[in-house]
């Protein structure tokens, strides 16, 4: 036991150290391809170091010839790995540098190995050289062969590549890897090429320390190869924190995020996310499971606009009402972005949530309550439109009374003075349950299936005197067998009547003779309904703002109704669009989805 | 009120408050026209104006308003009376309606006695200016039969001029005056100077300026 077959073994030790924790992040890294190459340089070096101490207390020419002979074998590989580690973790270096190296090498150590004598290193005798701590160890006396130059050049050749590889990060910013790395890799190479030659021709009177140097190497490379595990550790720290927050500020903001595997149909969803839902906080989700949480009447709209989404360049969104296993209904907006690989195929859908219930209530109540002002606007016009039949009914009634106070009274005339009493009392209750109707709150909030041109009629019904007293005359062009769509009938009503109210003010502000066209046309899946006046038309100022809240042109308007048909019609997954018409006046259009039965029957 | 001669019109763009009314009237004993809007109206009556007649009119129409029909009845010599009904009558046409002679205004729906009441109240109305029409109609024919020179003296009896001023006024002698005054007396068929006043004014016939110098 002495300082070498102390020294030598740990070397091997702390190789064989390295390796294996290399081996073991490489099991685990995104990058493993440096991890694999250090790992195999670092078992290079052990067996490097294991033969240098076998070399080193030979005393037999013939294995030292040996053991040179095959030492060769893991300084090739030695080599080739820190070639192959400075390219896959620099990133840079020129391909046909280090295949040149490698192929300069591969062939100069198969020369070596298979010649029957060493091409490159031939020992030709044994040297005793003494070393501190009166240790004695012994050294081959070399001479080179025909191969040796071959061999020198490739590990020029390899040191070429490592030095610019190491230039060109060095230029690319990443100069403290560049220095430390490459110059340690040619640094230590070229001591210990020197120092070996130097030993084997006699010139120094020392054993051989080529395994320090690579080991010298070896924490070089460790030490940035560490440096960036070390890195990722803290970039993810960093994430988690940052993913924290983000879910910190996403719950603040009553957002929920979520993200969808398409591939293998998982649909990732933190706690607050699933209370939305009200899905269990370790249930899996697929997309099945999500659209089950959904209400009946929205899971095929909500299907519609993934499947959109999942084509098409416009992002997710939509609104839907989720059914909580207690029963409650809770609107819910969610919107999110699709991503793609690199063939364009859809790969993930993230997004949020929203729980929009409370605004769902108030835009509900908004509209109803902008309906209630119409009707008291419409108040007189109302009036008028029920005291027809009920003047008619009054004096057919007080007649039908002196008739059967006379003497004979007339049964016929009698017969049709009920007949007529009866037709206007129904006619006055059509009246008030079009009206009751307007009035009811949220009623019926579910969409139904709604006749176009039934409410078309009935709102010009209602508007009758409204518009003989504006002297406006309205041509109605209903398309005949049209078929129902998904709505609300008050809902839709009262965008007409807004819309017939806006252009019974555009017209009488004009000077010709005041005409209104409302029309009804079916265009594929949807019904459209139009409104077209003669009257002045939008000026161009208040047309991008049309819709908004508070944009009017009209003396003392508060500029809601537009702002609350728009809601009302997006509510039913409707269109409402508005433009001046080239031969003056406006036209409103109003699209409306025709309900599904519908559609599949067309199909 | 049963005179066969007089007509109720009524117009309504209801049809129900139409057949309602026409029934009210046949069971009152009237005879009675309806239209559906004002043009109807001033295209299909054209007698019924001449004799006593009412028009029942509705405030609100398509086309024509109520208050524009009553505007165009209103420029007739013996306008024809006006009864407005309506369903949401605002105050500004109330007004406007009374202002242009509306017999009343009823708000449907009303009781039939407060309209027949009204018919009733209307079609008196007309038939004193119709009757009062003919007079001046008659008197006019009578002055017609007239001479130039006889309207002359005519038109300053009714001043109260003595026979001795016209003479002198006209440059002729008083025998004369006497002589075409009777003849105005004979031919318009009054008895007294204060009844020729009477129906001269009735006529709208003037009396002559200028004789106040020769009174002093």
């Amino acid at each position: 036991m002495n300082w070498m077959t102390v020294t030598w073994p740990m070397v091997i030790g702390a190789c064989v150290t390295l390796a294996l924790i290399n081996l073991r992040i490489a099991m685990g890294a995104s990058r493993r391809a440096p991890h694999v190459f250090f790992f195999a340089s670092a078992l290079a070096v052990a067996a490097i170091s294991g033969m240098e101490l076998a070399l080193l207390r030979s005393d037999n020419l013939g294995r030292t010839q040996t053991i040179l002979r095959w030492a060769a074998v893991p300084i090739a590989i030695m080599v080739a790995s820190v070639a192959g580690f400075v390219r896959t973790f620099f990133g840079t270096g020129r391909l046909w540098l280090v295949l040149t190296g490698a192929v300069l090498l591969v062939s100069a150590q198969i020369a070596n190995l298979v010649g029957e004598v060493p091409l490159v290193r031939h020992a030709v005798a044994l040297r005793q050289v003494g070393t501190f701590g009166g240790v004695q160890c012994t050294v081959p006396v070399v001479v080179g062969g025909p191969w040796t130059l071959v061999e020198i050049a490739a590990v020029a050749v390899v040191m070429a590549f490592v030095f610019d590889a190491s230039l060109a990060l060095w230029r690319r910013g990443g100069r403290r890897r560049a220095v430390i790395v490459g110059l340690s890799v040619i640094f230590f190479f070229l001591v210990s090429r020197g120092h070996a030659m130097l030993v084997e021709n006699g010139t120094l009177q020392t054993p051989y320390f080529v395994s320090f140097a690579f080991l010298a190497v070896l924490i070089a490379m460790g030490h940035e190869l560490g440096y960036d595990v070390l890195h990722a550790a803290r970039l993810s720290n960093d994430l988690q924190t940052s993913e924290q927050r983000l879910h910190q500020a996403a719950a603040a903001a009553r957002l929920a995020l979520w993200e969808w595997d398409i591939r293998k149909d998982r649909i990732w969803a933190p706690n607050e996310e699933r209370m939305l839902y009200g899905i269990a906080p370790e249930e899996e989700i697929d997309f099945k499971r999500f659209a089950s949480t959904l209400h009946a009447d929205d899971r095929e709209a909500v299907k519609r606009a993934v499947d959109e989404a999942l084509v098409g360049p416009e992002p997710f969104a939509a609104e839907y009402r989720v059914v909580l296993p207690d029963g409650t209904v809770r609107w819910i907006a969610a919107g999110g972005r699709v991503d793609r690989d690199a063939q364009g195929h859809a790969r993930l859908l993230r997004g949020v949530s929203m729980d929009v219930t409370e605004r769902k209530r108030v835009e509900l109540e908004v509209a109803h309550l902008s309906r209630v002002s119409i009707l008291g606007e419409l108040s007189g016009s109302i009036a008028h439109e029920l005291n027809q039949p009920l003047a008619a009914i009054l004096s057919n009634a007080q007649v039908g009374c002196r008739s059967v106070g006379s003497a004979q009274p007339d049964l016929t005339e009698m017969a049709a003075i009920f007949d007529d009493i009866a037709t206007d009392a129904k006619r006055a209750g059509g009246i008030i349950h079009g009206i009751r109707a307007m009035f009811k709150k949220n009623t019926p909030a579910e969409p139904h299936s709604v006749d176009v041109n039934e409410a078309v009629a009935d709102t010009v019904n209602l508007l009758h005197s409204e518009i003989v007293i504006r002297k406006v005359h309205v041509d109605l062009f209903l398309a005949e067998s049209l078929p129902p769509v998904i709505a609300g009938r008050a809902e839709i009503q009262q965008v007409l009547i807004n819309l017939i109210l806006n252009s019974l003010d555009a017209v009488n502000a004009g000077t010709v003779p005041a005409r209104i066209e409302i029309a009804t046309v079916r265009r594929g899946g949807r019904v459209i309904v139009s409104v077209r006046d003669n009257g002045v038309g939008i000026t161009a100022e208040v047309m991008p703002r049309l819709f908004e809240p508070f944009a009017t042109n009209k003396p003392g308007g508060l500029g809601l109704g537009l702002a609350i048909c728009r809601r009302i019609t997006d509510r039913f997954g409707g269109v409402l669009s508005a433009e001046n018409h080239p031969e003056g006046g406006a036209i409103f259009r109003m699209a409306l989805s025709v309900t599904d039965a519908q559609k599949a029957a067309r199909n | 009120m049963s005179a066969t001669n007089q007509t109720v019109l009524i117009v309504d763009d209801d049809p129900s408050v139409r057949r309602s009314l026409l029934r009210l009237m046949r069971h009152a004993g009237l005879k009675a026209l309806a239209f559906a809007s004002a043009e109807e109206f001033l295209e299909k009556q054209s007698t019924a104006l001449l004799h006593p007649a009412c028009v029942v009119l509705d405030l609100r129409m398509p086309g024509l308003s109520g208050l524009e029909l009553q505007q165009k009845l209103s420029m007739d010599s013996t306008p024809c009376p006006v009864i407005f009904i309506s369903g949401n009558g605002d105050i500004p046409a109330t007004v406007k309606a009374m202002r242009q002679g509306a017999v009343t205004f009823l708000m449907k729906p009303f009781d039939n006695d407060d309209l027949l009441h009204a018919v009733a109240e209307a079609l008196e109305k007309h038939r004193a200016l119709l009757d009062s029409e003919s007079q001046v109609r008659a008197i006019r024919e009578r002055m017609s039969e007239l001479t130039e020179r006889e309207r002359k003296v005519m038109s300053w009896v009714i001043t109260g001029a003595l026979n001795k001023q016209i003479a002198a006024e006209l440059g002729i002698v008083e025998n004369t005056v006497k002589v075409h005054r009777s003849r105005v007396m004979e031919k318009m068929r009054v008895v007294s100077v204060a009844e020729l006043v009477r129906v001269c004014a009735q006529a709208g016939f003037a009396a002559a300026k200028g004789g106040r110098t020769i009174l002093i």
